[in-house]
């Protein structure tokens, strides 16, 4: 009996101790201190009142600061401007208007901030209040903050501020209209930009930050005061739930369990198609004027000859790569802009180079190569498409080794330039002057897909396409895509969509066309 | 007893120390810049290097190692380079969500497996013990994430009995907890099958059956109870192997635990909470190894003798053959 009862008691001890270890050393307190913290069972929102979206990899802030945006921030930050998704336009948010400072520069604009909108804590906005937050991104390194030239942005009054350019670039309005949100300039000073765009103290948007339970979830609830007659959002609460593995958050969506499933790329081609015929969820795909290239590396290898990259461009099998990546989705394309793209030209004739494996043989020889041995650098994203391609390839006689390696991995090696070629994607909705980052000389070692094409007219047809003039402009883009083209730079493989994943009857869910991101501020389930 | 805890206790060290140096050197030749993350890809050389100076990777790698370690031992695993939080305060906060998951699904897994293993082990060469045992070695080979998407469409698509992801509702602990308790389970069925197997063959038995105890009776009262002991040694090294390998239930079901925290950094290259992740992993494991050996030697005076005074026990013997082999090696050696 008294070994029994030691045995129980030993078991029971051990057991206690780790319970006791694990459980009792956490944390019962929140994390931190202020609205990002959540109690240790968080907020309960009633269901019909909450929209649930899943998105995939936690953001580590609101504003895009030390992570890429994910698109939320728009249900809880406005900007200066807002951007359209249908004209592509930028139009009036918190600013009403902004002109041109007609001093021959075109770098100098000044904004209008609209009449009496507060924070929700009650202060007023006022131009101080932008031009601190646009100095705090720009010390921050925030991306795309470069061009702004901040000792030349200055403060006119509560309600109007002249934003500086460094140097006039297509397109400038986009950052404003949803890349930089504004704070007020007290609460960032009270606790810091970092703080600040993690617990989103003081913010004028459609909602309200509420709650932010870290690996969990992050809670909105709807701003009923907010400054926009027309604007009504229909559900009170808005939940994001973080699942990495996105595949989850689509069986989530078909459970009933979750309204929406988006991760940072969508949700993968064969969940969207996996949801055919689905009684409860629905996929829908969103052009977002996204294209797959394959991208060689100009400066060095083999690659660096121009017959070589001919000859690669008609080994590639364009209609087995876009059931490879769209199953089937997308079309086959050619160049670096799609068509929708505002300078798009047709630059070859019939539009693509056809499959010609051949012809790809008889170029190689041409030029010398007989037994070619290639290495192709891609993410896991198009390892299966890296994969189709080495196969047609080897008909050819041309060895691929395809290097899988992490992304991290895949910048140093592109950046220093070690690889023959590469899979990837660009998105080019608008023009700006991200369009070049895969051709341009000057982002060589700054982008991971740049096709290290050194060329002194290309670098003066790419400034000719930054110019203010919107005819030289289009000059300048058509330069750029006939030098692409002669050379081969890169392949353009077919185009691309973001797909979601969203429980049926839901509807308005909008993607933003420039980035990607969803934005779920206006969802309401259809009359 | 106390100075056995003790000796245990400062073994701690150099394993610890091994642990913190293996991790650090795998940081240390992982490809890939972690500053490539943390600043925006226009950003300029100056810039990288004010942030690699920031974190203090443009020291050479042994001064980083020695202030490494020393930060590590007065309880700084660094600050996390994405929430700028401590990384410590961040795994504590995490910790009891992957500690409830764990504790539940290894209890449930004892709860199914070890009456299983009992039932195969009293139905040894039936058709009953040859499913159990086929049972057993499915849920030990299936993936545990190929088992989660199974439970997952089943419960939550097609039944809408229980969430398919997050852990907002106390319900979503139970698909978790099935997912890893299946995989327990199957340890704890052939653990306990072959330890009673062991146990019913023994003289006691015989004499205990020529005595006419009931069959019930001599299961439940004699074999099980000593055939107990490596069953609570299983318990101990289920519970470090699922805190360990939560990773991909966590990132699968969405739990916010240390695994997923872990999982994530992974993503992120946020090597403060990878190096601080792995070493607060490790050192929990040698804790609960620790208590484990505790519980023994208070549940098995036999083992008392042999832990806390350094002799081998008959009990000791056994597990060395049943566990190494290497007594059935002498065995057949002499034989």
């Amino acid at each position: 009996m008294k070994r029994n009862y030691k045995k129980f008691l030993g078991i029971g001890l051990a057991l206690s101790m780790m319970v006791a270890l694990l459980v009792g050393c956490g944390n019962s307190t929140p994390q931190g201190s202020g609205a990002a913290d959540g109690g240790s069972t968080g907020t309960s929102t009633p269901r019909e009142e909450t929209l649930i979206f899943i998105g995939g990899g936690e953001p580590f802030d609101l504003a895009g600061l030390n992570s890429p945006m994910t698109g939320l921030d728009s249900c809880s930050t406005d900007f200066l401007l807002d951007y359209n998704n249908d004209t592509l336009e930028a139009e009036p948010c918190l600013a009403e208007s902004w002109e041109e400072i007609d001093d021959g520069t075109h770098t100098k604009f000044r904004f209008t901030l609209r009449d009496g909108l507060t924070f929700n804590d009650g202060t007023p906005l006022t131009a101080e209040d932008v031009r601190f937050c646009l100095e705090c991104y720009v010390n921050a390194g925030k991306e795309d903050t470069g061009i702004l030239d901040m000792e030349n942005t200055v403060v006119e009054d509560d309600q109007h501020l002249v934003i500086a350019l460094k140097n006039y670039s297509p397109g400038w309005e986009y950052m404003f209209s949803d890349a930089l949100p504004i704070y007020s300039k007290a609460s960032v000073e009270a606790i810091g930009l970092e703080n600040t765009v993690r617990e989103a103290p003081a913010t004028i948007g459609k909602y309200n930050f509420k709650e932010w339970k870290p690996g969990e979830y992050i809670l909105y609830e709807r701003n009923d005061n907010y400054w926009d007659p027309n604007y009504k959002g229909y559900y009170k609460y808005i939940k994001c739930i973080w699942v990495a593995d996105i595949a989850s958050g689509v069986l989530a969506v078909k459970s009933g369990d979750a309204d929406i499933a988006y991760g940072p790329m969508g949700i993968s081609v064969v969940d969207y198609k996996g949801l055919e015929n689905d009684p409860y969820a629905e996929g829908l795909s969103f052009d977002i004027s996204t294209s797959h290239h394959v991208i060689y590396n100009c400066e060095s290898g083999p690659c660096s000859d121009v017959r070589v990259r001919e000859a690669l461009s008609y080994a590639l099998d364009k209609d087995s790569m876009n059931m490879i990546l769209n199953m089937g989705q997308g079309k086959p394309i050619q160049g670096l802009f799609l068509d929708d793209f505002p300078y798009y030209k047709e630059y070859y004739p019939g539009g693509v180079i056809p499959y010609d494996p051949a012809k790809a043989k008889e170029l190689l020889e041409q030029a010398g190569y007989s037994n070619l041995t290639l290495t192709c650098l891609v993410t896991s994203d198009y390892k299966d498409a890296a994969t189709a391609y080495q196969e047609s390839l080897r008909n050819i006689g041309v060895t691929l080794n395809v290097d899988t390696e992490d992304f991290l991995v895949l910048m140093q090696r592109a950046y220093s330039g070690d690889f023959d070629l590469s899979f990837t994607n660009a998105t080019n909705a608008v023009v700006n002057a991200q369009n070049f980052n895969h051709v341009d000389p000057a982002k060589i070692g700054q982008s991971p897909s740049n096709c290290r094409f050194v060329s002194d007219d290309l670098s003066a047809a790419i400034q000719k396409a930054s110019a203010y003039d919107e005819a030289e402009r289009a000059a300048g883009y058509d330069e750029v895509c006939k030098i692409i083209f002669d050379n081969y730079c890169l392949t353009g493989i077919c185009n691309g969509y973001r797909y979601a994943a969203v429980k049926k009857g839901l509807t308005d869910v909008k993607v933003g066309t420039r980035m990607g991101y969803l934005d779920v501020s206006y969802v309401h389930p259809a009359e | 007893m106390v100075k056995y805890i003790i000796k245990r206790i400062l073994i701690l060290i150099p394993i610890m120390i091994g642990v913190i140096t293996i991790v650090f050197c795998i940081r240390a030749v992982t490809k890939g810049d972690p500053v490539d993350n943390l600043v925006s890809a226009s950003a300029t050389e100056e810039q990288r290097q004010a942030k690699r100076e920031e974190l203090g990777l443009d020291k050479p790698l042994v001064i980083q190692y020695v202030t490494y370690l020393k930060d590590v031992f007065t309880g700084n695993l660094g600050t996390s380079y994405t929430t700028k939080q401590p990384v410590l305060k961040e795994i504590f906060q995490y910790l009891p969500t992957t500690a409830i998951v764990c504790f539940g699904a290894v209890i449930l897994g004892a709860a199914i497996g070890i009456p299983l293993g009992v039932w195969s082990a009293r139905k040894q060469y039936t058709w009953i013990d040859s499913a159990i045992l086929v049972i057993s070695m499915i849920a030990r080979s299936i993936p545990s994430f190929c088992l989660a998407f199974f439970l997952i469409s089943l419960f939550s698509v097609k039944l809408h009995w229980l969430p398919a992801v997050g852990i907002t509702d106390p319900k979503g602990y139970i698909l978790p907890m099935i997912t890893i308790a299946v995989f327990s389970m199957s340890a704890y069925t052939r653990i306990t099958r072959s330890s009673m197997l062991e146990e019913i063959r023994k003289d006691y038995i015989t004499t205990a059956r020529a005595k006419g105890l009931s069959e019930n009776e001599i299961i439940n009262k004699h074999a099980f109870r000593n055939a107990s002991i490596p069953v609570v040694y299983t318990f101990g090294s289920q519970i470090s192997m699922q805190l360990g390998g939560s990773l991909v239930i966590e990132t699968v079901f969405g739990i916010p635990g240390v695994g997923k925290y872990i999982g994530d950094a992974v993503v992120a290259r946020n090597f403060p909470v990878i190096q601080g992740g792995v070493i607060f992993l490790a050192f929990v494991f040698c804790i609960c190894n620790l208590l484990v050996d505790i519980a023994f030697t208070i549940i098995n005076p036999q083992l008392k003798v042999s832990l806390v005074y350094g002799k081998k026990s008959k009990l000791e013997k056994w597990f060395e053959r049943t566990f190494t082999g290497k007594g059935k090696k002498r065995e057949a050696q002499n034989g």
